[in-house]
């Protein structure tokens, strides 16, 4: 299993605790201010995270010379989608008692996101074919 | 990868790009408010993001990966 792998499956896996935990939270508490970091957690922390990993790990071999397409865009991709999504559970956790702070971060947050989910594609594409 | 699965893979790849892409407009129009239509994009983002991105690649996958009908056990 590839380092990036590893890092992405162990981060997936605390992801789904603490989606998990904040759903037990967010079920006490009554408020729909935690639904949105509770879904991401599990839907972007924990599957989306967990497919990254093991797409990288397990499709098919782009050459012989590069089996799994560009290692720095893997990085890239693990890196911005645990940085963005952190960054954005965390200000909309603040946000919960000091609404409306912080708003450019959320950008910052949403940017990062959609440029991991564009490395995964750019690598991953030449990976899909028949043999 | 079969074909099919190949159809399905390729697929889920294109609709991670526009579950994303909404996503992102989302999440900044939270953030720092540009266009209040962008809400009316919320339904899309999670059909895209759920059923076109998660559940079609588990679909293609399963039909790459699982056990062949036909096949004796070795």
């Amino acid at each position: 299993m590839p380092p990036v792998t590893r890092w992405h499956v162990k981060l997936s896996l605390l992801y789904l605790v603490a989606g998990l935990g904040l759903g037990i939270v967010q079920v006490g508490e009554g408020g729909s201010e935690l639904f949105a970091p509770y879904v991401h957690l599990l839907v972007v922390g924990w599957i989306t995270q967990m497919i990254f990993g093991v797409a990288y790990w397990m499709f098919p071999r782009l050459s012989k010379d590069s089996p799994r397409g560009s290692n720095h865009l893997a990085v890239a991709a693990c890196v911005l989608l645990n940085v963005g999504l952190l960054l954005r559970v965390a200000i909309e956790l603040l946000q919960v008692r000091h609404p409306a702070r912080l708003g450019g971060l959320l950008a910052v947050s949403a940017l990062a996101q959609w440029l991991a989910g564009l490395a995964f594609v750019i690598n991953t594409w030449p990976r899909v074919k028949e043999h | 990868m079969p074909r099919i699965s190949l159809c399905f893979v390729r697929a889920s790849l294109g609709y991670l790009a526009l579950g994303f892409t909404l996503g992102a407009l989302l999440l900044w129009n939270k953030g720092v408010a540009f266009a209040p239509f962008v809400w009316r994009l919320l339904p899309l983002h999670i059909e895209a993001s759920l059923v076109g991105w998660v559940v079609q690649l588990v679909m293609g996958v399963a039909y790459w990966m699982f056990p062949r009908f036909g096949m004796t056990p070795a």
